[in-house]
């Protein structure tokens, strides 16, 4: 029966899938129900993606076929497609999706603000899926504005006046980065009379109209990835939303804005691009690292330290722009520095949902999230405090961690290209991480001598909540991800084929 | 930097920021580049017209629009839709509240002239909004501005303030749901029967169009007056507004 | 210049125009109008040049702005409930009507 399942009728139900279950838990109030049906579909939902990717995988070819919703084709019609890129954002879609749906049934469990989580929890997961799997640049809008809306509504769901006035900034700055992107692909169609992407980048030419998309496009969607100086309103965000919702924010959704971004720049508008503005981006991405880190050593909550980490981590994934321009093949997205990339975001999703997933126990074991406030408290959770500390590692770069992987494909990238100056930029990145990780764990394994007066500094982002015991489930969902970013960090064939599969004998 | 929240009324319109000149030459560029772009370049021709004049006859309806939003691009569609209720879960209050479905309150009646208005003309919304959902098939028109329509006549009703509907009971969370889950539901029902997902057989194309559209026609409607429901009516302050 | 040209120089001319609003207004509700004027120039463009060839307009843009008015009405509504619930927040604090 498995030969008889093809890989483009599974792509639908990865996003039906999801919309149901997010109609079933909102009819469906009761608690005990909710439970049940949220830890049943995020199995299912998982065993649909491992199955599409072991299909793929199998099939060993650079893209799948295309799936004609309705049948009629494009550009009448709808397609989704999926090539290697796509499925390693759908399986690490559908690998999170279990992970941090198991934290959040523990996590809201005493809580009222489960009821509207969820619905909005699966809304958001479908809306992912259905960006990563659709080939129409006005289906993708659709997807960006479901992720959009339900990741605002996501952070406003703690109602502190911090967390509002973070998620309607996160709103204004995620509509007005759509509209640009809505502007750009009403011109693509002007000029091009469709609206499917591969259709697009057959008829593309190296004129204004096209130049003037892919500034638009690129200029809403750096909005929406947070690029410094774009980046003011991730932090707030970030920190003061739940902590699953922290964590899927930092791994996934800024990520599905650079999946479009980077599949405009390099397929479909690939000759309208510049090496100058490569080198720009480039440049905002070293600034972002060695900003966002310092930031990071500065900051006092230990969220907002994550959300700036964040920041920074991104200003890597943007040195694929420069490092690209001089490779091999400039009309696919293949080459050292593409592995790199994506690599990198694979390792950051899992490292940075960790570190959140951990930072979010601790907050609660110790009703504060403040840097102070945590002296000492290796002794009181252990677990967590190590599951910290091995997202610590993966962010800095150290091996055994997929860090270390992604770091290394990137500088052997760089070196390779001859623009040596990007390596500087990511061992000082490597070593500003190094900083603020030891800051925090030097601060977890001291001592608690002498009671210290509690020092409020001037921002007050998150109240401080009763210290709760943690539920085991919580300490386990984290440990998992942990354990993940370190295999990911032995195995590093595995991601690489599956990104690029008819590419063999990679960089390493 | 330009993302300040300000709330105070009586603030300045405009920032008084030096930065205004630099917006005010890069919104100008941008817009010279754009009216270039226009003036040089023309439309492509025909667009995706060739293809929808091939195939209107078989899509079950014969406005070209009704036929490209809910025949061929109906995925989109059920995707909009899933975008509305999203915004209707993040503004629904967040404890649900017992009170009946609905309560008609009779206050004493401050605005006669809304009054009688919304008792005078719901009858014929109602009726207009059905037939716009039934021209939709050959004219302008459908769900969307039918259910539109109807969330007008809501928004009048609420004028009155002697109307107000629980929305966190169990009718109204069903109503606001059945569009989309009858949406999905026909989704993957066709897609075990048709094979492939949202392929309307051709002789029922039509009246399975207009079945989903008369589910979301009425769950947009309540999902609209929710959203004008919560916005004029914040929990916190009960006795401001209607 | 025809005059389905100028109702798209008068499309992008809105954009424009909100955009500006977007950026030098200090108020939220001026900011979440300008989104608005934004969404309604980017529409005017797409019905606008959906006729220009031809006597029967492409259907596809009108698609396209039917679900946009829909997104930008749900997105509107969200950021005016967020406004809202900020508002009252701060009017209850009386003691600081300062939001930083």
């Amino acid at each position: 029966m498995i030969d008889n399942l093809n890989i483009a009728t599974l792509l639908p139900l990865i996003v039906f899938v999801p919309l149901l279950v997010a109609l079933l838990v909102f009819l469906v109030n009761q608690e005990k129900w909710q439970k049940i049906i949220n830890i049943g579909f995020a199995l299912l939902q998982f065993t649909i993606v491992i199955t599409i990717t072991l299909l793929f995988l199998k099939a060993n070819i650079l893209q799948s076929q295309r799936y004609q919703i309705g049948n009629w084709g494009a550009p009448l019609g709808i397609d989704l497609v999926v090539d290697g890129f796509s499925i390693v954002m759908v399986s690490l879609t559908g690998l999170l999706t279990l992970i941090l749906t198991l934290y959040s049934t523990a996590y809201f469990s005493e809580s009222s603000k489960g009821v509207r989580f969820w619905p909005l929890w699966w809304l958001l997961i479908s809306g992912l899926n259905a960006l990563f799997v659709s080939n129409d640049a006005f289906n993708i809008y659709v997807a960006l504005e479901i992720i959009g809306l339900a990741a605002a509504a996501l952070v406003a769901l703690q109602s502190t006046r911090e967390a509002l006035e973070a998620a309607l900034r996160y709103l204004l700055v995620g509509l007005l980065g759509s509209l640009f992107y809505l502007m750009a692909i009403a011109i693509l169609y002007r000029s091009h009379g469709t609206l499917d992407l591969i259709q697009i980048a057959e008829s593309t030419d190296h004129q204004l109209p096209d130049q003037i998309a892919i500034i638009f496009i690129t200029a809403g969607l750096l909005l929406k990835i947070a690029l410094f100086p774009l980046h003011f309103w991730l932090p707030p965000a970030h920190a003061n939303a739940p902590t699953p919702v922290s964590a899927i924010l930092s791994a996934l959704v800024v990520k599905a804005s650079l999946y479009v971004l980077i599949k405009f720049w390099f397929e479909v508008l690939n000759e309208s691009t510049t090496v100058d503005a490569s080198q720009f981006i480039g440049y905002l991405g070293a600034t972002a690292i060695l900003y966002g880190s310092w930031k990071a050593f500065q900051a006092t909550h230990l969220k907002v330290v994550i959300a700036y980490s964040t920041v920074a981590q991104l200003g890597y994934i943007f040195l694929l722009f420069p490092l690209s321009e001089q490779a091999a093949n400039t009309g696919t997205f293949t080459g050292s520095a593409s592995q790199a990339a994506i690599y990198f975001i694979v390792a950051h999703a899992c490292a940075k949902a960790a570190m959140f997933l951990s930072a979010g126990n601790l907050i609660l074991s110790q009703g504060s999230g403040e840097i102070s406030q945590l002296k000492g408290i290796a002794r009181r959770q252990p677990v967590n405090l190590f599951v910290f500390a091995i997202a610590g590692v993966s962010l800095i770069g150290l091996p055994p961690s997929a860090g270390f992987i992604a770091k290394w494909l990137l500088l052997t990238a760089s070196i390779e290209s001859g623009q040596w100056w990007w390596s500087i930029v990511i061992l000082l990145g490597g070593l500003m991480a190094a900083m603020y990780i030891a800051k925090i764990l030097h601060l977890a394994f001291t001592n608690v001598e002498n009671n210290i007066a509690p020092h409020y500094p001037e921002d007050n982002y998150i109240l401080d909540t009763q210290p709760q015991a943690i539920h085991w489930i919580l300490t386990a969902t984290a440990i998992v991800l942990a354990l993940t970013t370190l295999a990911l960090g032995i195995n590093a064939e595995f991601i690489l084929n599956m990104a690029n599969p008819t590419l063999t004998g990679s960089t390493l | 930097m330009f993302k300040n929240i300000d709330l105070k009324y009586e603030g300045d319109a405009v920032q008084q920021h030096s930065s205004k000149i630099i917006a005010l030459l890069s919104v100008g560029a941008v817009l010279f580049f754009l009216i270039t772009m226009l003036i040089q370049h023309p439309p492509y021709e025909g667009g995706i017209r060739p293809f929808v004049e091939n195939k209107i006859s078989v899509s079950g309806v014969t406005n070209p629009v009704t036929a490209v939003l809910l025949n061929f691009r109906v995925y989109d569609t059920l995707l909009e839709l899933a975008v509305l209720l999203i915004a209707v879960i993040a503004v629904l209050p967040s404890v649900n509240s017992n009170l009946p479905t609905l309560r008609i309150l009779s206050s004493q009646q401050e605005n006669l002239v809304v009054f009688a208005l919304q008792r005078w003309i719901s009858p014929a919304l109602l009726v207009f909004s059905g037939y716009l959902l039934w021209a939709g098939a050959s004219q302008p028109g459908g769900a969307f501005q039918a259910g539109a329509l109807l969330a007008g006549g809501c928004v009048l009703m609420f004028q009155t303030g002697s109307y107000h509907l629980n929305y966190t009971s169990l009718f109204i969370r069903i109503a606001l749901i059945i569009g989309l889950m009858v949406f999905v539901s026909a989704a993957l029902a066709l897609f075990i029967t048709e094979g492939n997902l949202l392929q309307y057989p051709e002789n029922y194309a039509g009246v399975l169009i207009l079945i989903i559209e008369s589910f979301a026609t009425f769950s947009i409607a309540v999902a609209l007056a929710a959203l004008y429901s919560s916005i004029i009516s914040t929990s916190n302050v009960k006795s401001r507004g209607r | 210049m025809n005059t389905l040209l100028m109702y798209s120089v008068t499309g992008v001319g809105l954009f424009a125009i909100g955009l500006l609003g977007l950026i030098i207004s200090s108020h939220i509700m001026r900011k979440i109008l300008s989104i608005n004027i934004m969404g309604v120039g980017i529409f005017m463009l797409l019905i606008a040049f959906a006729k220009q060839n031809g006597e029967i307009a492409d259907p596809l843009p009108h698609a396209m702005v039917l679900t946009g008015i829909v997104i930008a009405a749900a997105g509107t509504a969200l950021a005016l409930n967020l406004m809202v619930r900020l508002y009252d927040m701060q009017q209850k604090n009386r003691g600081s009507l300062d939001d930083r």
